[in-house]
């Protein structure tokens, strides 16, 4: 046994292991591409002008990422994107932060990737940005976004805004910065302009205003001719939903099944849940994701700018969880150091149906997961659920079943999905007897 | 729905009231800590010594002089059965645990048995004293030497091995009876290859202990009553493929003589009991963290491995070391001993904690499947590489054996979460140990 020479092989392993799964994939075109493991998530900083109630970043954001100077930040921006265009690689990048458009530095890394890909062989087809829209107040944040998004267009790599905005009536869970009408209108007129999508979070305060609120989206979406359909909605899986919160939810949930069939009608329900992913809340339980869970851990590698290092996903990026590094020689990325072979396999490689509790529980093939970062944070075990939130993706399921089964939806749906989902929904009908 | 929510509820506030419910009613063993250094320094141990190591020692002679150790476990425990001793080298401070004994049991309410591991190298009269008493309260006294065959100077010190056996002829000669004396050998890579490439070596190991006990037989007139001489694997180790190859011809030769390894019982086991796997998965793993715990100052560990762990100045200490000599020393650079500390050593105290705990163990026991399936993974993803045999691509039937094996047979959750960050993650170096021909190598003998 030499320590030298396991530390070779770990690297082999684990380098075999990034090549096969992720890099090669990034050298597919969108064509090609599965779909999966086709992403790479680049991370400035975690600042952010918001104090969001449910987020992890306030309590935890010190643990989760390296603080560094803009010129450092910039300096791996690059050498990061060099070995990209090096080596033909054209991930979906997405820029995720605290709040990445209140920072400078962002701008100058957004200016960077369009430097860098104007005349690259392969292109990222986008980049992503989720944001809080606040920069809406600013008039020459607006102008430099704009003038970003336009040349974005012109250079092949659409620049994607997604909306982090909860809503009118939810605003009070997003301080300090509070939208005025005006402000929505603007934000609106801009989401419009660039097809930016909307992302707002469902929480357990406030989710007795949702159905208002949901209201609310669609007569701005109507205002300023963006598509209905416009919007991801997903519920925040934090330990803290109390059984009336829950149940609101739910009542959120047929209100929205009710809504969704005036819009679209009973005989196109199904064709917009699984084709048109249904504001995600609708149809998650019902398709499949080809992965072992639902969110973007499996399928993104999440890399901090500061100093290069990857993790499992920006929530679980604590120095105890590191996967590795891009190794930089002479200022230059010349390829990655693997630091834990073991999580790196074992959490692209899980699947949620083996965690422990979901193995054993009757609708483990309807529920999307949790959070795997707010399991750490609640457990200290990123695989142990948290039992407030089983409770919650409990009665999530069974109202949107008890709902589709009044509409008489139900029955056609099952014809779609395959029998170990069946199964399971005819158990929550028995429930309902 | 919402009465299950208001029995688990209530459960919960059952369980926070309810002081004798601080560990689960599974949990009869006790592992605790009665020393702070050791003389020794062998090549395997996992405990880095520093200077630090003595400031411990004195600190934990005072708590076992004052008596609150016993104080401390009884306001835990509900029930303790089975007591073991742990640290460095328990001769230490052995006879004071000897002089609180009478007490320590009348408090517990009697104890079934008393377990510990010895160099042997250190005045073995306190043994003899523990020994009566234990006769007195009709309590079963477990001891073992640790000492690795031919091996045990390479290993451990050198003159090792003339101190066992000085030391044991002390002991037997005294007026006390011993029986059933275990003898607890671990080897290294380096040891197994030897035995892989030479029968010879396995044959000498075994012999060792045959002269050692000849020579006390013939220095006391009395034979040595004794258990198996099987060693069991320094672990995780850092394997290589290379070493898994070693391993695999270390099993066969084991085999080819006649002789079982310490994991031919685990596998028959796991065999025998296959109907149980799933409904009763906690029949296979470890007991640390099921129903043995580590406790040290008021704090609940999985078991002994993270004992010192939780001491700030233990761990500055260490990496103050000019060189990391110790194997796993690197560990503790990885931010991985503070989520450790954070949430894995529980003040016995703070019951929400404590519920916590427990939640994440029950889910390290009870449930397997996470464990076995990141371990297939792993598996195929070596074989991919060239550091396993590729049949664990191919064979599906015995990759599934292969996880559930390494899942059953070397269950450590603390080495799990040392080395993968993940309490369900098997480390890759044992991944790879078995994978390069010693699982069939095994299968072969059952």
């Amino acid at each position: 046994m030499s320590v030298e020479e396991f530390e070779k092989e770990n690297q082999e392993l684990g380098r075999n292991f990034m090549e096969r799964l992720y890099f090669s994939e990034w050298e597919k075109s969108t064509e090609e591409s599965s779909g999966n493991r086709n992403s790479l998530e680049i991370q400035p900083t975690y600042n952010c002008n918001l104090n969001c109630k449910y987020c992890y970043v306030d309590r935890y954001g010190e643990d989760l990422f390296e603080e560094a100077s803009d010129e450092k930040v910039l300096e791996n921006t690059e050498a990061l994107l060099d070995w990209l265009i090096e080596n033909n690689y054209n991930p979906r990048m997405e820029i995720f932060s605290g709040e990445p458009l209140i920072q400078p530095v962002v701008y100058d890394i957004l200016d960077m990737i369009l430097d860098k890909f104007e005349d690259a062989e392969s292109k990222p087809p986008q980049v992503v940005i989720p944001t809080n829209f606040t920069w809406i107040k600013m008039e020459d944040k607006v102008e430099r976004l704009d003038e970003i998004m336009e040349r974005g267009r012109k250079v092949g790599i659409e620049i994607g805004l997604s909306a982090s905005i909860d809503g009118k009536y939810c605003a009070e869970n997003r301080p300090p910065v509070m939208f005025d009408e005006d402000d929505y209108d603007r934000l609106f007129e801009f989401a419009r302009k660039w097809r930016c999508g909307f992302h707002p979070m469902i929480y357990s305060e406030e989710i007795e205003h949702w159905k208002d609120n949901w209201d609310w989206f669609q007569e701005m979406f109507d205002k300023y001719n963006i598509p209905f359909s416009n919007i991801y909605l997903l519920e925040v899986r934090n330990k803290e939903w109390s059984t009336e919160q829950i149940k609101q939810f739910g009542e959120f949930l047929e209100y929205l099944i009710e809504w969704t069939i005036d819009e679209v009608g009973k005989d196109n329900y199904w064709n917009f849940v699984l084709e048109n992913n249904a504001f995600n809340i609708l149809s998650n339980s019902f398709g499949t994701v080809g992965r072992g869970i639902g969110c973007s851990i499996q399928s993104c590698v999440m890399v901090r700018l500061p100093d290069l290092k990857f993790g499992p996903c920006h929530r679980l990026s604590y120095d105890e969880f590191i996967l590795g590094q891009f190794r930089k020689d002479n200022g230059k990325v010349s390829g990655v150091d693997i630091k834990n072979p073991d999580l790196l396999i074992g959490h692209t490689a899980f699947d949620n149906n083996y965690i422990p509790q979901c193995d054993t529980c009757r609708i483990n093939q309807l529920c999307s997961g949790q959070c795997l970062g707010s399991q750490y944070e609640e457990t200290g075990d990123m695989f142990s659920p948290i039992p407030s939130v089983c409770r919650m993706e409990f009665y999530k399921i069974y109202s949107m079943i008890k709902k589709l089964k009044e509409e008489g939806l139900l029955e056609e749906g099952k014809k779609f999905m395959n029998d170990r989902k069946v199964v399971q929904i005819e158990f929550l009908e028995s429930e309902m007897e | 729905m919402q009465t299950n929510h208001i029995i688990q509820t209530l459960m919960v506030l059952i369980m926070v009231l309810t002081d004798n419910m601080k560990l689960n009613k599974n949990a009869t063993a006790c592992e605790i800590l009665n020393t702070g250094w050791c003389p020794l320094n062998c090549s395997y141990c996992y405990i880095p010594k520093t200077e630090y190591n003595k400031e411990m020692h004195k600190e934990i002679i005072e708590r076992i002089e004052t008596g609150k150790w016993i104080d401390e476990l009884e306001e835990t425990y509900d029930n303790i059965d089975y007591l073991s001793i742990w640290g460095t080298e328990p001769l230490l401070t052995l006879d004071d645990i000897v002089e609180q004994f009478d007490e320590a049991i009348e408090r517990f309410g009697g104890l079934e048995q008393f377990k510990f591991s010895t160099s042997l190298c250190l005045d073995p009269m306190p043994i003899a004293d523990l020994k009566k008493k234990c006769d007195e309260h009709n309590v079963k006294l477990d001891w073992q030497i640790s000492a690795d065959g031919h091996y045990t100077d390479e290993n451990r010190m050198e003159g090792a091995t003339e101190k066992i056996k000085k030391n044991l002829t002390k002991l037997i000669s005294s007026d006390v009876e011993f029986e059933n004396i275990g003898w607890k050998g671990t080897i290294t890579a380096d040891n197994f290859r030897k035995m892989a490439e030479d029968k010879e070596e396995i044959e000498k190991y075994m012999q060792w202990y045959e002269d050692v006990e000849n020579y006390v037989e013939e220095h006391t007139g009395k034979k040595i009553d004794s258990r198996s001489k099987i060693p069991t694997l320094m672990v995780p180790g850092k394997y290589t493929s290379e070493d898994g190859k070693y391993f695999a011809d270390y099993i066969k030769n084991m085999e080819e003589l006649g002789y079982e390894t310490a994991y031919t019982n685990r596998l028959k086991k796991t065999l025998s009991y296959l109907d149980e796997v799933e409904s009763k998965s906690r029949m296979f793993t470890c007991s640390g963290g099921d129903s043995d715990f580590g406790f040290d100052n008021k704090n609940i560990h999985i078991c002994h491995r993270t004992f010192y762990l939780d001491r700030e100045e233990y761990q500055e200490s260490i990496r103050k070391q000019e060189k990391y000599e110790n194997w796993d020393v690197s560990l503790l650079d990885k931010g991985i001993l503070d989520m450790i500390n954070d949430s894995y050593i529980v003040d016995a105290d703070d019951d929400e904690e404590m519920i916590r705990y427990q939640y994440v163990l029950r889910n390290y026991h009870d449930h397997l499947g996470l464990s076995i399936s990141q371990t297939e993974a792993m598996v195929m993803e070596l074989a991919d590489c060239g550091q396993a045999d590729k049949i664990y691509l191919e064979d599906e039937e015995l990759r599934n054996a292969f996880a559930l094996f390494v899942h059953t047979a070397q269950s450590c959750p603390m080495e799990n979460l040392l080395n993968t960050s993940v309490i369900h993650f098997q480390p890759v170096s044992i991944v790879r140990l078995w994978s390069n021909g010693a699982f069939q190598e095994l299968l072969k003998t059952v």
